[in-house]
């Protein structure tokens, strides 16, 4: 029965990308069931989201040093520089964080032009 | 008149969530998915399979790491552990974000919250850590079907314009917009009070890019451990002192 599936070369990217689906089901289906276990104010569920933080700026701050697609395209001083600045002036006006984007993108934008044409 | 059209959107936190998904989280991340509509195009996917891949997979490094092993022939078998293995993130995402919702406050079976779980990706979560300090805990379920609503919606586009156009775009003006996302969501990181919270942005943020080239993908696993370790004994510290 499984080889019937395999060898059909119609259904195999399906296949495939149940298989893909199957993988990131897992981690989702065990972070709802393990949620109702954990106590809201508790400190290994500050930890959990500790981990998240952590996670997710480790995650972006490694498509700015180490991007793929288009991003891989550009400078990585262009990158940095303009993500510094971004984050220097949202330090600065923390109160308007999209000042700070804006800047950065701006930056970012200048940066590149500057690459094509310069 | 524009103001005024967004004072009433923000006032129903659906659609409050909804006009979130249209601005600055959306544009950064459907741009990332023009940039995987781009790749999907070159690898020879069909639309359909691309466009399933975003819906069902709803997480970048399993889309990536798919249309690479499909184009490369890989076994179900290998599909399934690489993609398990490089998503061990989500797992902690929707911990994280599950807690946020309060999903208690509503009856839902476990099916739909396993739907809306799917939706939890960085970008939803991190939009869901920002908005949980102004909006009140049965408020930030709405918002974020709303979220995920405009996040898929503008990522459904971003793809099809990638897959469609990926011939003539040129990369250089796409990094732009691309460049939205990982500047956003530190800045949304950054912007923890608590110290607990605050050492494991600054701790994950220096150790992730760091270890990445030793230890590929886990290096987002291991430098989350060690910043939230971090952020616990700063936490400690604090408390002993005070």
């Amino acid at each position: 029965m499984i080889e019937k599936f395999t060898t059909n070369t119609d259904l195999m990217p399906w296949i495939l990308l149940l298989a893909a689906a199957l993988g990131i089901f897992l981690w989702r289906f065990f972070g709802v069931l393990l949620s109702n276990k954990i106590k809201n104010d508790s400190q290994f569920s500050k930890w959990i989201n500790a981990v998240a933080y952590a996670m997710t700026t480790g995650l972006m701050l490694r498509i700015i040093f180490f991007p793929t697609g288009a991003l891989s395209s550009t400078e990585l001083f262009d990158r940095l520089l303009a993500f510094i600045i971004g984050v220097v002036v949202f330090l600065c006006f923390p109160k308007k964080p999209i000042v700070g984007l804006i800047i950065g993108i701006i930056t970012f934008g200048i940066l590149i032009f500057y690459d094509l044409y310069f | 008149m524009f103001t005024k059209i967004k004072l009433f959107l923000k006032a129903n936190n659906y659609s409050h969530g909804l006009l979130t998904g249209f601005s600055f989280p959306g544009i950064g991340m459907s741009t990332a998915m023009l940039g995987f509509g781009v790749y999907a195009a070159e690898a020879g996917l069909n639309i359909y399979l691309c466009m399933s891949s975003l819906l069902v997979l709803w997480s970048m490094p399993g889309m990536v790491i798919f249309v690479s092993l499909y184009t490369a022939g890989t076994p179900i078998l290998l599909m399934f552990t690489t993609v398990l293995l490089a998503n061990v993130r989500q797992f902690f995402l929707v911990l994280s974000g599950i807690k946020l919702l309060n999903l208690e406050n509503f009856k839902i079976s476990l099916l739909q919250k396993l739907f809306w779980a799917h939706f939890i990706s960085p970008t939803g979560w991190a939009e869901l850590v920002r908005i949980s300090k102004e909006l009140k805990s049965n408020e930030i379920f709405p918002f974020f079907k709303g979220l995920s609503f405009g996040l898929v919606s503008i990522c459904i586009l971003g793809t099809y314009i990638g897959f469609k156009l990926f011939d003539i775009l040129p990369t250089h003006l796409i990094a732009i917009p691309v460049f939205i996302m990982p500047l956003y969501i530190t800045i949304l990181m950054l912007k923890a009070t608590d110290i607990f919270y605050r050492v494991a942005v600054v701790s994950g943020g220096i150790l992730g890019p760091i270890l990445f080239p030793y230890i590929g993908d886990w290096s987002i696993i291991i430098s989350g451990f060690i910043g939230a370790t971090f952020g616990l004994f700063a936490h400690k510290i604090q408390t002993t002192n005070k």
